[in-house]
């Protein structure tokens, strides 16, 4: 039998316990964050963020002492703690702070700093805040910040800073492209509800992301898309996430389609994605197709090297096009190696001469033959020299009649000139031009 | 004794239990620190309190950067030790399909930048190409000033074609966020990397560092120019070579003075208005004063030569932007705004500067531009109407058409259709055959169709320009 001052002990103990719980989870709450105080007490944060003066009488005192326009100065650990460590009253206030600064650098830096850093720990806020700003400037500044740097799994809020904003053509991409990677569904039902425009290259992106990871979610959506809507560019692009879901089905659908001209462009996007993971795979697929189709799906590689970019440059590397376009039947390649074989890198002509040496006669100098007939106004001695290795006499100098027998005087003596040219390639094209 | 000692033994348990119960208390998380439930599709809205002391712990393998806040995945990053941020970049690479590894990709970039900027340029740097995209741009949008070397590494670490274009420049854009926090900083960078075509950049440079030491960026300004190769013949024709640079430099050093100082900078371009070099940068000058301060703008305007006062307003004109409503409380932009200041403020000027103030109105609002063109003296509205900018597209070709047939005043309808015949030197076989399907008097037609100019061909657009020359 226990003792009385025991179960007097064991009363208390029962009594303390709670009391003693409640004071440690009450001192627990009350602490200042190590990070919060190490902001507020680093000498970078202070000496930089306190350096400013001028502040508006109706602002609290308790943020005065911060320059919020010197944020991106300070270490990024410093600038999130001491936006983590503040009410909304005051970040309200600094963000007026930031919009009433004039015009200059410092605004620019600060406001962008300032609503990078808040998208990223409480973009509710910081779509609030930016959407209260009244000067045009300061506004769009913050509305690109936020833009930019919320993460993936808050991009709604900048979808309802997009709507808010009322515009009619705003940049969607971004927003499109990066949300519906994530969350698709949720993508298409805010472009569903959204009144600006919206470009069907933005939803060919919605349907690339989707249809990689739903392909059966993102086909219902899309038949229920007004006509308008299903155009080529967002068949391409559901029909290239589909690939990436289930190949096989995705080709199958494809092929048995083909001759749809709203997939047209489809049939380039997928026999493109092949080409980059795997060449023969996109072979086989072009030679499934029926053969109206295989032009246009060949056309998508042949177009990416032999295009002219005014931005950019090639995804593919035009010594990989030429050698896969010859594994093709000749048709599909006779009028287009030559341009393809013209963007080879000149610093690799040496590869490129003996892989062309090494291909069979029939296909040697059918290439030579397109690439002498490429038009290239730059080189061509180039365009001569290629069409001087045709092995077949005749079909070597009927080529080279037929390109370089009706240029104009003038261009004809400066291809005479050309130092590429050696004494025996001079002599022979003076006999074929004879 | 006996007693004494069951009464230390009892206040020794007391104690005991007191402490442990406030230290359980005390280490107990809050509800709000214990991290909610992952959603997969969902998107997460963080609204927890700010908690940022909870324990870190890094996991094995890659988290859900794509779901998780913020702010754990910042703490997760930060907390994990290099070799395990190289286990997790492993993995990325590894999802499947591509949207996923992109999405998380851009997710732990975003974050990664922050935490480690170079481990983040060495890990993009070698990625295969196509996934290289989505973690470029991750960082470039998302990096604080700290992480900005680190990015512009990574662009210049791309074929500077394959991420800009003749009109815009990818790396130009990082840099200019970078100098507008630290230009020395900038500067620095673009000592260090000479050898990679960072010339380019100067201007960007200068605009940021004069603004903040116009004096400081002059002179090392000039000692570039004076030391810099001189430029090859024909340079100057090429618009992208380091003649334009030298240009640009001027005009941007004047821009950035202008946000350091507007009294001195104006006072300054006041005093060599005449020099090539200051008279080429008026232009943006003026536009930059204005959106600063209409009323400067226009004492500075008024103190210029003829020459000058219409370069001036160009760029007034410049600044007029579709985007901006005439209600808006910020209306400086507003293209009504800026057309009725120049009017006002130059009323014998302001016609020779006035071509995009009309663009932009027409895009953003033609209701009102044609509703105030209406209500326009005759000599000005004339004028206007002379002006307003029409095309015949060749997709659209009834496009301003049509536009045009909105106009309730018949007079200025009239007036603006003739404007439109007369201005379509591009496909105006297509205007002929909007305005024979019009439904507008004969005569009316017939007279539209008359003042249409015959189509030119290239070769003939060629030789008109030789003869004019």
């Amino acid at each position: 039998m226990p003792s009385r001052t025991s179960l007097a002990l064991a009363g208390f103990c029962c009594l303390i316990a709670p009391i003693g719980f409640a004071l440690g989870r009450w001192s627990g709450s009350t602490t200042t964050p190590a990070t919060v105080a190490s902001a507020r007490e680093s000498p970078a944060s202070t000496a930089r963020i306190s350096e400013r003066a001028g502040r508006p009488a109706t602002e609290p005192a308790n943020y005065s002492t911060v320059a919020i326009e010197n944020l991106g100065e300070v270490e990024f650990d410093q600038a999130f703690s001491l936006l983590q460590s503040v009410p909304k009253e005051a970040l309200t206030v600094w963000a007026k702070r930031l919009e009433a600064l004039p015009v200059g650098p410092r605004k620019t830096a600060g406001i962008t700093a300032f609503f990078k850093t808040l998208a990223q720990m409480d973009t509710r806020t910081a779509v609030d805040l930016a959407l209260s700003l009244e000067r045009y400037e300061a506004r769009w500044t913050a509305v690109g910040s936020i833009g930019n740097a919320t993460p993936a799994a808050n991009l709604g809020e900048v979808a309802r800073m997009y709507t808010a904003l009322h515009e009619k053509k705003l940049g969607l991409s971004d927003l499109i492209i990066n949300w519906s990677r994530a969350d698709p569904a949720a993508t298409a039902e805010f472009l569903a509800g959204y009144e600006g425009d919206v470009d069907n290259k933005d939803i060919e992106q919605l349907m690339a992301n989707w249809a990689a990871l739903d392909s059966a979610a993102a086909s219902r959506w899309l038949e229920n898309q007004v006509a308008g809507r299903r155009d080529e560019d967002v068949y391409a692009g559901f029909y290239s996430g589909w690939l990436e879901e289930d190949r096989a089905a995705a080709l199958s659908a494809l092929r048995s389609r083909a001759s749809d001209k709203t997939l047209s462009k489809a049939l380039g996007t997928v026999t493109m994605d092949l080409f980059k993971d795997l060449p023969e795979s996109a072979r086989e697929f072009v030679l499934t197709l029926p053969a109206n189709a295989q032009e246009s799906a060949v056309h998508s590689i042949v177009h990416d090297v032999t295009a002219i970019y005014l931005g950019g440059v090639p995804d593919l590397r035009a010594s990989d096009v030429a050698k896969w376009l010859v594994t093709l039947p000749e048709e599909l390649w006779r009028d287009t190696v030559g341009e393809v074989v013209n963007r080879w890198p000149d610093e690799d002509s040496v590869g490129r001469d003996a892989w062309i040496d090494q291909l069979p006669l029939d296909s040697h100098d059918a290439l030579l033959v397109a690439y002498c007939r490429a038009g290239n106004s730059y080189i061509q001695a180039e365009n001569l020299k290629m069409g001087l290795r045709i092995r077949d006499e005749s079909l070597r100098r009927k080529t080279v009649r037929d390109v370089f027998g009706d240029m104009e005087e003038q261009a004809q003596q400066a291809l005479w000139r050309n130092e590429q040219l050696t004494p025996a390639e001079r002599k022979e094209l003076a006999k074929i031009l004879q | 004794m006996i007693v004494n000692f069951r009464y230390r033994s009892g206040l020794a348990a007391i104690l005991l239990v007191a402490a442990l119960s406030f230290a359980a208390g005390r280490l107990m998380p809050n509800g709000s620190e214990v991290s909610a439930p992952v959603r997969i599709t969902a998107p997460v809205i963080d609204d927890r309190p700010n908690e940022v002391n909870v324990p870190i712990v890094v996991p094995t393998h890659l988290p859900d950067v794509v779901t998780m806040p913020f702010r754990e995945a910042y703490a997760i990053l930060k907390a994990a030790p290099e070799e395990k941020l190289r286990s997790y970049f492993s993995e990325l690479q590894q999802k499947r399909p591509k949207p996923t590894r992109y999405a998380a990709m851009t997710s732990f970039f975003k974050t990664l930048i922050h935490v480690n900027p170079r481990l983040t340029r060495e890990m993009i740097l070698q990625l295969k190409k196509d996934d290289r995209w989505p973690a470029m741009y991750a960082i470039r949008e998302a990096s604080p000033p700290g992480g900005m070397r680190a990015v512009a590494e990574v662009l210049l670490g791309f074929d500077r074609m394959a991420i800009s274009s003749c009109s815009w420049d990818m790396l130009r854009d990082t840099l200019d966020e970078w100098g507008k926090n630290d230009p020395l900083a900038l500067k620095e960078f673009i000592e260090s990397h000479r050898t990679q075509d960072v010339d380019r950049y100067l201007p960007t440079l200068i605009r940021n560092w004069a603004a903040y030491d116009p004096e400081a960026a002059q002179k090392w300004m000039q000692e570039e120019m004076a030391n810099h190769p001189a430029p090859p013949p024909g340079d100057e024709n090429l618009g992208d070579g380091w003649t334009s640079t030298m240009a640009s430099m001027t005009t941007d050093w004047i821009a950035g003075f202008l946000e350091n100082d507007p009294e001195a900078a104006i006072n300054y371009v006041l005093e060599h208005a005449n020099e090539p070099a200051i008279k080429d940068s008026i232009e943006s000058f003026a536009g930059d004063l204005f959106a600063m301060s209409p009323d400067r703008a226009r004492d500075f305007l008024s103190r210029l030569p003829e020459e000058q006062l219409t370069a001036g307003l160009l760029g007034i004109n410049r600044k007029a932007n579709r985007f901006i409503r005439s209600d808006e409380k910020d209306n400086t932009a507003s293209p009504r705004f800026v057309a009725e200041w120049m009017m006002r403020s130059f009323p014998d000027a302001w016609q020779q500067s006035f071509d995009n103030v009309l663009l932009e109105w027409k895009y953003g609002n033609a209701q009102e531009l044609f509703a105030w063109m209406s209500d326009l003296p005759a000599n000005a509205r004339d004028t206007v109407v002379r002006k307003f900018p029409t095309f015949v597209f060749e997709d659209k070709p009834s496009e301003d058409f049509d536009l045009i047939m909105q106009v309730r005043d018949p007079a200025l309808r009239d007036a603006l259709l003739e404007t439109l015949a007369r201005g379509t030197t591009m496909h105006g076989k297509l205007l002929v055959a909007v305005l024979e399907k019009a439904s507008l008097p004969p005569g009316q037609k017939a007279h539209l169709i008359n003042l249409v100019p015959p189509e030119e061909t290239f070769s003939e657009s060629e030789d008109t320009e030789q003869k004019s020359d």
